[in-house]
Parts: structure tokens; C-alpha cells; sequence
């Protein structure tokens, strides 16, 4: 450095605030021999405290806000040396990019090292925006604003993120921009490394945070903010999922009864973690049943359903649809571990041996994937470790007895085929039973109430006491034979009637002289605002279910109206 | 320059740990009684004498493993690190057998465990005829209505290679998704072929001498689209069955999907003039599988009678099907067919099945016309779906039926064809895990006995093990495809040059 710029800087930093004067002078002092102490402050000034505080919050916002939902992506992932295997990836556009980058997605296999990995390269992507824009020191960070953009693009893609998609992408969009703005940064350095650059003084710890800082901070709340109120369910089915791998249903409850409003998909696994502790009959009515609308990539035709169906039918005891619904996806959207999973389980449920080991030897072709082929290869041949297993000794103690075709039943089938059940086993009575509750269809619950209220006369679920009430209205044979039940509820559901009323009777002053369009408007608008005026008290009642939620007359299919056709 | 040494010292040492054991007898080799695991099983076993190398895999843990397989007068050696993967020179294994065709290679592994060598019993590979140089088939996944990335490839079985003949779209995109299937040719000759167009850009393509065309074989006079072909050995007619087919999935049974006909027609096709004629048209009877005798002068099908049909329309047996389809039984059918005047026999019964309770699909004559090949399974059509199903033989000379007792498992066996000089029959098989259809070659010698059947070799023997689809309909052919896969792209996107067939009501 020529004396000259030597003799700016220094100016420089003499005029500058008063901490800075002191750091500045500190810094001189500290260069004339000055003791030790008087340089931290220079040292603390120097560190890069915008992109310190920004990795921070990126860190915080992969690991804690949406890591759930890169595990999950983690778990869709399926990559192997074998060109073979990869042929279905390989052979579409951008296959061998993708090929690559599922590597890549190999990190998230552990969370916190991907998230540490991924919040790196969002940080660096930070740095080398900073440096191509060329901004001030106290602007540095503002370039946050590419990466917030890049995991607002993730945000948006909701459960599109790894759900039918290709699932690297969480890690070959970030890498990809951060080699464009490498090479743009280099380009730069190349054409203006004679240019004279302009010293810039360090400034103090807390100013340095300021703008950029700050703008991290205000696009981390912003991401936050976004995925916590609109994404909730996204993160929370992506969690179920995880959390469904390792058996743990208490989580997925817990998950689930924090929902504000859940989608199906919650819904689906709220029930099936019910089915599992032995809670059906007396939680599932716990969560409200009010699925909003998701917004999903057009494939198939089976875009929200196709999200829960495998693990719903599974957990329902319906290996065979599991297994059918695992291929589907398999077929559509290439190998997917999370599906290549469940048809292991499947394989090994039904007594597939040869198959099991077949599925178990492809997961193992997979890095990092070994805890699980050796957990479950001894129960290929040792059954009786399969029925320790307690998730899959529940899955064996629903399986069907009826020797039918899965066309005989309302799709969906873990629905369809519970409804529909004639014969099954005791835990299929309460499977069976709740399917028809949650169907509203109280004539084919008859005989499930029935049994079910003599088999458990003195702890009879408050839902089971309800349903039997509603049904009771149509059958004398069911007031006959509950009398004490029928007279109890009476009371409960006239309350509830009580409490109904006066919004009910507004409704119906809204009808009158509309239209019958304008009165099916109404009715959405207020079966709105019922929910809203009853919930608070009812949630939990069947009355309130049945009532007022899961309204939608069309979103169950009528048996054989899926034709098949032969490949 | 500490980086440069780094690189390479990296370099030699990823080249010495590439290389795998030096193949070489272990001369210390202790015998021992237990078999060497291997994958395939290949084991006593006759061999094509221009197959592909037999790779295999051993399973029986070790360390390091050797291979020697011995013929007459020669020798060759395969190695394995760890992985047991033993392959074979391609150059050194045809020598071999060339060497020794007609006759017995004894094949020898040796295994590494516990720091010493041990030599595993030996087996056989018997040296038998040459089988047809091309095998085609479709790759796609054992699934159930829906469908992707699938294709037609052709396998060389001199040597590992296999070139596409036709892949659908790879992305997914809904204008353009199409299916395609019943790859067929004319007397295992590649010059005249066709296959079925499904979905998008539908229709029949028809190769003929390297023309390629693209029909629309829908006609209101034909039940349904076209499905099974059967080529006459030297005109250029097609007979096909047309079926309206359906399919339901098991709530509970291992065999998960049942494939079922309400409705099957025999159609006669005249590819030269694209006119369609039905050849048998009931609606009580199933007819279907229609296959030719190699001289021309007979048409084998499958037909099945189902008395609850008759009078009934498209609707109520398509309803009625899923109760009543474990009760229908297909036997088999010839009638002999006049070149000149184009016309057919009666039908003769030619195998009694649902009188044993049994029901028979795909019927294919050996080329010197003496063995009818039909798979049986114990009800329906569409045995690859159960697990009953087996390989049967009728000697059209004795009238004896028999079981290929050898070449049949313990789980689906079934789709097959003869090779043109009758000696091998390529099948499809689910043995190895009752899902993943494997296509199984077996000898079937001049004296009508068939041998154990083995898995098409691999080059990665572990490849079959990896693979997740199923290879479906494998036929023979001596020659390649002519044509190439973009051609024929070419000829199924054009919609527009898609020709129309003539419904004739007479043949």
C-alpha cells in the first residue's frame, strides 16, 4: 500500500464515529506495539457479523422451522452406482444433473449436518452477491435476499417439494446459483483485479449488523411467518411421515391436535397413530375436520389422497392395497425410498420372502441405508419377531378375512373397505365401527354400535354413546336395546341443538327468497361460521361431526368406478 | 507439489485396489462338501453353445473367490473380490464352447474364508445346439392399471448387449403418454413385426421390410382393439384375438391382481389389403391365444364357454365377471385353414382342461409341428397372475400331455416361445421372487424332454437381483430389428398418416 492510501485510511478512520475512532485508534496503537487487550474490539469489528447472524438464521430456519420437510425429502430420495437402477432418472432431461445432486441429498440424511451444509451454501451464495454487487461493509448481507428467495421458491412448492417431484432440487438450486455467482464473482475479480479498490474502514459490532443484518433478520421472520401459517400442514405431514418410519404415534398425535385447521393427510395419520395406541373411538373426533383445499401439481389424478394413501392403507391392515398404492407411485415417479419401504414391510407382512429380501437387497444399494435392511431382514425368516413388532402385530390384527377384490369397495379402500366390512376381527370391529361413523352412514354402523355397545357396556366411548343415539332415531331395535344410553344422550344432543340454534335460524332468515344457487353459497358461508360458533365447546363430540364438518358429498368414490385397464 | 504427489499416490492407489484377484487356481484348496452359493443357479444345466458368458454371483460368503470352468481340452479362470462377482472373458468363454460343443464343461469354485482356500463341489454345464441369436421383450413394472417408462428391447444372447426397439416417452406428459405391447414377428423373422400402440397416438404399427405403418384396427364389426397376434408362418395374415379385458385387485390373496376377459373374439387380419374379417364371434365363448402351426395349415386358440354369457351384453358380463372368473376354464382348439381358399375347419378340442379342472392360454406349436407348448394354470387366462401356472406339452403325434416337470417351479411359469430349431424355450418366470418376471431359457431335447431351466445371464449377475421391472412376452428372432427406435417414434407421433383397416364381412 502506497504511503498516500496509508495516510486516507487513517483520516478515514479518525473522522469517523466515535466507537469506530477508538477502534481505529486501537487499531493503529495495536500496530505500533500497543497491548494486547485494546485489539479485541478491531478483531470483534472485523468478523463478518452480517453473514454470522445470517448463516444463524438460515441454520435456525432449516434445522428448526422446515427441517422436517428436507428430512422428508431426504427419505423420497433413491440414488445408487448402478446405471441400471438409475435408468429411470438418467433417461430424462436433466437426469445426469439430477443424478449428481441426489448425492448432494444425501446430507440431509442427517439433518443437522444437511441443514449446516445447505445454510453454508445459502450464506456463501450471501457473500459472493455481496461481493458482485460490490457493496459497503454495513450493506453486506442484503444479498440475503436471493437466498430468502430461494427457499421462498421452496415454500411455495409446499408437499410438491419432494412429493412427485424431483426431490434434490432443495439442494441443486442453491449449489447451482452459488456456481453462477462464483463464476460471476471470478469474472469480476479477473476484469477488475488492476482496477485501485476502495478501502473500506471496519466498523464497530453493532453497527456492523446494521442494514444487512437486519434484512436477515426481517426475510428469516418473513420465511417464518410463511411456513407457520400457511405451510403448517406441509411441515406437519412431512413430520408424520418421518415420524411413522420410527413407530413413533405419540409424536404424530401430538403433531396432529396442534393443527389449526389440518388437511387429510394430518387427518389420515392422526388416525392411523390412533389405531395404533388403541385411542380410534375416543380421540379421533378430537381434531377438526374441516380440510382446506391444497394445492398440488397435476400428475395423476391422485395428487392429495396419494399423499397418505400407502401408509393409510398399510396401518389399516390392507397390505395388498399398501403394496399396490407403493407401486403406483413407484411406476409413476420412479423409485422412491420412502414408497421402496413400505413395500419391503409389505412383502414381509404378506410372507413374501423372496420379495422382501428383493426389496431389502435394492433399500441396501442406498448409502446409509443399512439400519434398516438389518432391522427388518431376520424378520424374513422369524415371524414371531415380526408379531413382537408392535406396529406390525397391529397391522396383522386387522388384516382382512374376506376373500373380495378391492374394487368390491368405496374408494378409498381404508375407508371404503372398513364401511363395507361384514366379517372381520376385533380390532377390525373398531376400525370397521369408525369408518362408518366418520362415513355418517348410520344404517351400515347398526350392527358395529351394536356389537361394540355390548361388548363394552360400562366404558363405552362418549362418540360411540352419540353415534349410537343418532342411529337409534332410525331403529327401534337400537333404542329397545340401549334405553339407558338413548335417554342420557338425549340431553347431551338437545344441548347441542340449543346451542345450534339461534345461528341455524339465521341461516335459515338468510334463505329466505334466494335462489337455490345463492342458498348453496350461503350454506358454505355458514357452515362456517356454525363450526366457529360451536367448536369451541363441541369439538370432540360426535354431534359436532356430524353436523357440521366433512360436509363434502363428493369426496368418496363409488365402488367399481374406477375401471381398470390392462398395461 | 505436497498436491501433486497426493493426486498420484490417489491415482495408483484406486488403480491397485481396482484390479481384482489375479485369477489363478489356489493350488492349497482344501475340497469340501458344501455347494458354493451362486446366483444365478447355474448349476448342471444345458447351455445354448453361442450363449453368453454365465456370470455368476457367489452368495456363500468369502473373501476372494476363483471360478474355473473345464472343458475338453481347455480351461478358462474367472476372479472375485469380495462382492463374488465371477465374470467371464467373452472372447475365452465362446472358445470354450465352441470347443466343446455337444459336450460337458465341469464348472469349479473355489472360495476364501477364514484365511484359507476351500474347492466347492463341481458342476455341469452341458453344451447343447445354438439358440437364436435375438430375444425381444418388454421392460416394465409388475404394476397394475398404471403405467410409465416402459419399452421394447431386444437382447443379443450372444452378448450383453440390449438396444432399445421402442421406448415411450421418458418425462411425463399427458398428451403424449402411450403404452406399448405384443411385440410379434413373422416366423422368427425380424422383417416383418408389430406391436401395439395404447393412450396417445394409438393404433397398430406394422413393419414390413423396413416400411413402417401405423393402423387403426378399431372397427363397430370387432368387439375390441386388437390384442394377441399370431402371424401365419409364410402369408401376410395376422390372426388376432380382440378382448375386452378387465382387471381386479385381491383385497387379501398373494396373487394380488386377476386379469379377466368378459368378451373375446378370433379376428383374421389381411396386413396386404388392411382389411379385418371376425373369425370367431360369440358371446358365450372366450376365444383368444390364437397361434399357427409352423406349415400354416392349422390355427391353434384357446377358447372358454361360459353359458351365463349368452344373450348378454357388454355391461352385465363386465359386472358378472368378478364373481364368476375362478370358473372359467379355456381349453384348447385347432382348426385346420385351406391357404388357397381361405377358409377353416371346425373347431377340434384339442386338450380337455376344464374337465380336469384346469385352464390352458398361449398355445405355440414347436417349428417341426409335432409338441403343442401351452402354459395351465387352474383357472383363467392370464397366468402370469397365478401362481398355479405351469408349462405343458402335448405330443400332437401320441396325444400324451405332460408337464415340463424340469423347467417348471414352484411359482409362475408361463408366456413362452420355441426357438426357431426347436430345441429351447424362452418363458416367463416369477420363481425367483413371485413378482419380478424373468425370462428362463430352458433345453427341451429331439427326444421331448425338457432340462432345468436358467435365468438369462447378465454381465453384473446382480443385476436381475436390482431391477425393478418385469420382462414380459419374450420372443425369439434370428435377425435384429431393422428399424430404429427414432423411426419408429417418427411413424407413432404422425397421427395423421394413421391408416384405417376395412372391416370385411367375409374372409
Amino acid at each position: 500500500m502506497s504511503k498516500k492510501k496509508r495516510n486516507d485510511v487513517v483520516n478515514a478512520s479518525s473522522s469517523a464515529q466515535p466507537a469506530s475512532r477508538s477502534a481505529a485508534a486501537a487499531s493503529t496503537s495495536a500496530s505500533a506495539g500497543a497491548p494486547a487487550a485494546a485489539a479485541k474490539p478491531g478483531r470483534l469489528a472485523r468478523l463478518p457479523w452480517n453473514y454470522i447472524v445470517t448463516f444463524i438464521l438460515f441454520w435456525i430456519f432449516c434445522y428448526c422451522i422446515y427441517g422436517d420437510v428436507f428430512a422428508r425429502s431426504a427419505e423420497a430420495n433413491f440414488i445408487t452406482t448402478s446405471d441400471t437402477q438409475m435408468k429411470f432418472l438418467l433417461d430424462k432431461s436433466w437426469g445426469n444433473v439430477y443424478w449428481f445432486s441426489r448425492w448432494g441429498l444425501l446430507v440431509f440424511d442427517n439433518l443437522l449436518l444437511g441443514s449446516v451444509l445447505l445454510s453454508l451454501v445459502l450464506t456463501f451464495i450471501v457473500v459472493l452477491a455481496d461481493r458482485l454487487l460490490g457493496l459497503p461493509k454495513r450493506w453486506c448481507g442484503t444479498s440475503a435476499l436471493i437466498s430468502a428467495a430461494i427457499l421462498g421458491w421452496m415454500l411455495s412448492r409446499g408437499t410438491n417439494l419432494y412429493y412427485k417431484s424431483e426431490p434434490s432440487l432443495i439442494v441443486l438450486i442453491p449449489v447451482l446459483v452459488l456456481v453462477v455467482l462464483a463464476v460471476l464473482v471470478l469474472v469480476k475479480w479477473v476484469v477488475l483485479r488492476k482496477q485501485p479498490r476502495k478501502a473500506q474502514a471496519p466498523v464497530g459490532v453493532f453497527r456492523g449488523l446494521f442494514p444487512g443484518a437486519v434484512v436477515a433478520i426481517v426475510l428469516f421472520a418473513g420465511l417464518t411467518f410463511y411456513a407457520l401459517k400457511w405451510n403448517e400442514n406441509v411441515i406437519l405431514t412431512a413430520r408424520m411421515q418421518n415420524r411413522t418410519l420410527v413407530a413413533d404415534w405419540q409424536g404424530i398425535i401430538d403433531d396432529a391436535t396442534s393443527a389449526k385447521r389440518p388437511s387429510r393427510a394430518v387427518a389420515a395419520y392422526y388416525a392411523m397413530a390412533l389405531v395404533q395406541t388403541n385411542q380410534l373411538l375416543e380421540r379421533l373426533f378430537d381434531l377438526p375436520f374441516d380440510f382446506p383445499d391444497l394445492e398440488l401439481d397435476k400428475r395423476d389424478g391422485n395428487e392429495e389422497y396419494g399423499i397418505f394413501l400407502t401408509d393409510a392403507s398399510l396401518y389399516a391392515g390392507l397390505v395388498n392395497v399398501a403394496y399396490r398404492c407403493g407401486m403406483d407411485h413407484t411406476v409413476v415417479n420412479g423409485p422412491n425410498l420412502y414408497y421402496l419401504k413400505c413395500m419391503a414391510l409389505c412383502a414381509i407382512l404378506n410372507e413374501e420372502h423372496e420379495l422382501a429380501r428383493k426389496y431389502l437387497h435394492v433399500i441396501g444399494s442406498v448409502p446409509f441405508e443399512q439400519d434398516f435392511v438389518e432391522k427388518y431382514t431376520p424378520m424374513i425368516e422369524d415371524r414371531e419377531l415380526v408379531k413382537n413388532t408392535p406396529e406390525l402385530s397391529c397391522i396383522l390384527g386387522l388384516a382382512p378375512l374376506e376373500q373380495r377384490f378391492e374394487q368390491n369397495y368405496v374408494s378409498p379402500a381404508f375407508l371404503g373397505y372398513n364401511a363395507g366390512l361384514n366379517t372381520g376381527s376385533d380390532p377390525s370391529l373398531v376400525t370397521a365401527l369408525t369408518a362408518c361413523i366418520y362415513s355418517k352412514d348410520l344404517v351400515r354402523c347398526e350392527p358395529h354400535l351394536s356389537i361394540y355397545a355390548q361388548r363394552h357396556p360400562n366404558n363405552l366411548p362418549p362418540v360411540v354413546q352419540q353415534a349410537l343415539f343418532l342411529a337409534s332415531r332410525n331403529s327401534p331395535t337400537l333404542a329397545q336395546s340401549f334405553p339407558d344410553i338413548v335417554r342420557n344422550q338425549q340431553t347431551v344432543h338437545a344441548a347441542f341443538i340449543m346451542a345450534a340454534t339461534p345461528i341455524v335460524e339465521e341461516r335459515a332468515r338468510a334463505f329466505e327468497g334466494k335462489s337455490d344457487k345463492e342458498r348453496e353459497e350461503i350454506r358454505q358461508e355458514y357452515n362456517a361460521k356454525i363450526r366457529a360458533a360451536l367448536r369451541d365447546d363441541w369439538i370432540g363430540s360426535y354431534y359436532y361431526y356430524y353436523y357440521c364438518e366433512n360436509n363434502d358429498r363428493n369426496q368418496v368414490k363409488p365402488a367399481g368406478s374406477s375401471k381398470s385397464a390392462v398395461n | 507439489m505436497k498436491l501433486k504427489y497426493f493426486f498420484i499416490g490417489l491415482v495408483v492407489a484406486s488403480a491397485l485396489t481396482a484390479c481384482g484377484s489375479d485369477a489363478a487356481i489356489p493350488s492349497d484348496a482344501t475340497p469340501t462338501d458344501e455347494a458354493a452359493e451362486i446366483y444365478p443357479d447355474y448349476r448342471d444345466i444345458y447351455i445354448p453353445s453361442n450363449i453368453a458368458p454365465l456370470n455368476i454371483q457367489v452368495t456363500s460368503g468369502g473373501d476372494e473367490f476363483v471360478a474355473a470352468i473345464k472343458g475338453k481340452s481347455s480351461e478358462i479362470l474367472a476372479a472375485a473380490t469380495e462382492d463374488g462377482k465371477l465374470k467371464f472373458d467373452s472372447t475365452e468363454w465362446h472358445a470354450l464352447l465352441a470347443d466343446n460343443q455337444n459336450g460337458t464343461l465341469e464348472v469349479t469354485i473355489y472360495s476364501h474364508r477364514d484365511g484359507k482356500w476351500l474347492q466347492h463341489p463341481a458342476y455341469a454345464l452341458h453344451v447343447a445346439e445354438p439358440i437364436d441369436r435375438y430375444l425381444s421383450y418388454r421392460l416394465i413394472e409388475p404394476s397394475y392399471e398404471i403405467y410409465r417408462q416402459l419399452g421394447l428391447y431386444q437382447r443379443d444372447l450372444e452378448t450383453f448387449s440390449e438396444k432399445p426397439i421402442y421406448e415411450n416417452n421418458r418425462s411425463y406428459d399427458s398428451l403424449n403418454n402411450h403404452c406399448v405391447n405384443c411385440h410379434n414377428y413373422q416366423n422368427y423373422d425380424t422383417k416383418r413385426m408389430l406391436f401395439h400402440v395404447r393412450a396417445s397416438h394409438g393404433g397398430t404399427v406394422f413393419v414390413d421390410n423396413g416400411k413402417i405403418k401405423k393402423l387403426n384396427m378399431n372397427s363397430d364389426s370387432i368387439l375390441s382393439s386388437s390384442v394377441y397376434p399370431a402371424w401365419h408362418p409364410k402369408r401376410n395374415w395376422v390372426v388376432f384375438s380382440t378382448n375386452q379385458t378387465g382387471q381386479a385387485f385381491h383385497i387379501s390373496k398373494k396373487e394380488k391382481i386377476e386379469v379377466m376377459d368378459f368378451g373375446s373374439d378370433l379376428i383374421f387380419f389381411d396386413a396386404d389389403a388392411a382389411t379385418s374379417t371376425n373369425l370367431m364371434k360369440t358371446d358365450d365363448h372366450l376365444e383368444t391365444f390364437p397361434c399357427w402351426a409352423p406349415d400354416g395349415k392349422k390355427l391353434y386358440y384357446c377358447s372358454a364357454y361360459v353359458r351365463w354369457f349368452a344373450g348378454r351384453d357388454t355391461k352385465a358380463r363386465e359386472n358378472a365377471i368378478t364373481v364368476v372368473y375362478d370358473s372359467i376354464r379355456y381349453n384348447v382348439y385347432s382348426m385346420t385353414f385351406d391357404e388357397q381358399t381361405r377358409t377353416f375347419g371346425e373347431p377340434v378340442l384339442e386338450y380337455d382342461c376344464a374337465s380336469l379342472g384346469k385352464s390352458a392360454s398361449v398355445p405355440r406349436v414347436s417349428p417341426d409341428g409335432r409338441y403343442l407348448l401351452f402354459t395351465l394354470g387352474d383357472f383363467g387366462q392370464f397366468h402370469i397372475w397365478h401362481k398355479s401356472s405351469d408349462l405343458y406339452v402335448k405330443d400332437l403325434q401320441t396325444g400324451e400331455v405332460y408337464p415340463l416337470t424340469n423347467a417348471n417351479s414352484n411359482d409362475v411359469d408361463s408366456y413362452h416361445t420355441w426357438s426357431s430349431n426347436g430345441r429351447w424355450i424362452v418363458f416367463s418366470s416369477r420363481r425367483d421372487d413371485g413378482s419380478y418376471t424373468r425370462p428362463y431359457i430352458a433345453y427341451f431335447d429331439k427326444d421331448g424332454h425338457d432340462h432345468k431351466a436358467f435365468l438369462l445371464p447378465q454381465e453384473d449377475p446382480e443385476q436381475n437381483l436390482l431391477l425393478l421391472k418385469s420382462y414380459n412376452v419374450p420372443e425369439l428372432t434370428r435377425s435384429a430389428v431393422p428399424v430404429t427406435p427414432e423411426q419408429l417414434k417418427e411413424a407413432i407421433y404422425d397421427d395423421s398418416a394413421t391408416g384405417k383397416i376395412t372391416y370385411k364381412s367375409k374372409l
